[in-house]
């Protein structure tokens, strides 16, 4: 038993069976690809993340 | 090696923040997956593609496997979940090597949502990465997948 994705640029992302197996079915990967630009810095993301922080 | 090297990046994230040491900030995309990491409470990794090669595995670290992880530190993977390249193990739900970190070159990312709980809501999470890098990080050209049940999410 395995399972694979693929996505951008044909890139497969393949679970081996071994890891499957022994999670008794829990594990799972959410996978996403995406195209994007990084900044250095978002005030604010920065403070959503802060405020993520103190729930 | 220090057993403390070996938790989960999410619980290493949660005991910065209970111990009001505060957070990291590095840069759009990976203040985004620390974001999506304390709300879920699941390891995120986001990872550059330029820096990878050939298809994905996610696999159980061999024996004398091991790489040098963002805090400068030798992580021996050894049964610990990797996730591999042709060239090797760059990235775990632990702490992610060096080697493909985002930074502000990067263009091509995958984002890795660690569930050891089942798929629940992971499909809401995915969401609020795409949500989030869409607006944050000029985000475009996504496509979601939850490996476990070969769901593709549009």
């Amino acid at each position: 038993m395995e399972d694979t994705c693929a996505g951008s640029k044909n890139v497969r992302i393949t679970v081996h069976k071994d890891l499957l197996e022994a999670s008794k079915g829990l594990l799972a990967l959410g996978v996403i690809f995406s195209r994007v630009k990084v900044s250095k810095f978002d005030q604010n993301l920065w403070n959503l993340l802060q405020k993520a922080g103190e729930k | 090696m220090r057993l403390s090297d070996y938790k989960g990046s999410n619980e290493a994230l949660l005991k910065r923040v209970l111990s009001s040491k505060g957070l990291y900030q590095i840069n759009t995309v990976v203040d985004t997956n620390n974001y999506v990491s304390i709300e879920s409470l699941r390891s995120v990794g986001s990872y550059d593609l330029s820096q990878l090669a050939g298809d994905i595995t996610f696999r159980k670290g061999l024996p004398n496997e091991k790489y040098t992880g963002t805090t400068n530190r030798s992580l021996f993977l050894k049964n610990l979940p990797v996730l591999c390249d042709e060239n090797g193990p760059f990235g775990s739900p632990t702490s992610d090597s060096n080697r493909a970190l985002i930074n502000e070159t990067t263009t091509d990312v995958l984002t890795v949502i660690y569930s050891f709980d089942g798929p629940s809501f992971l499909e809401e999470q995915l969401l609020k990465v795409k949500d989030l890098l869409k607006t944050y990080a000029a985000g475009e050209t996504f496509s979601m997948f939850i490996v476990k049940d070969k769901l593709k999410l549009d």
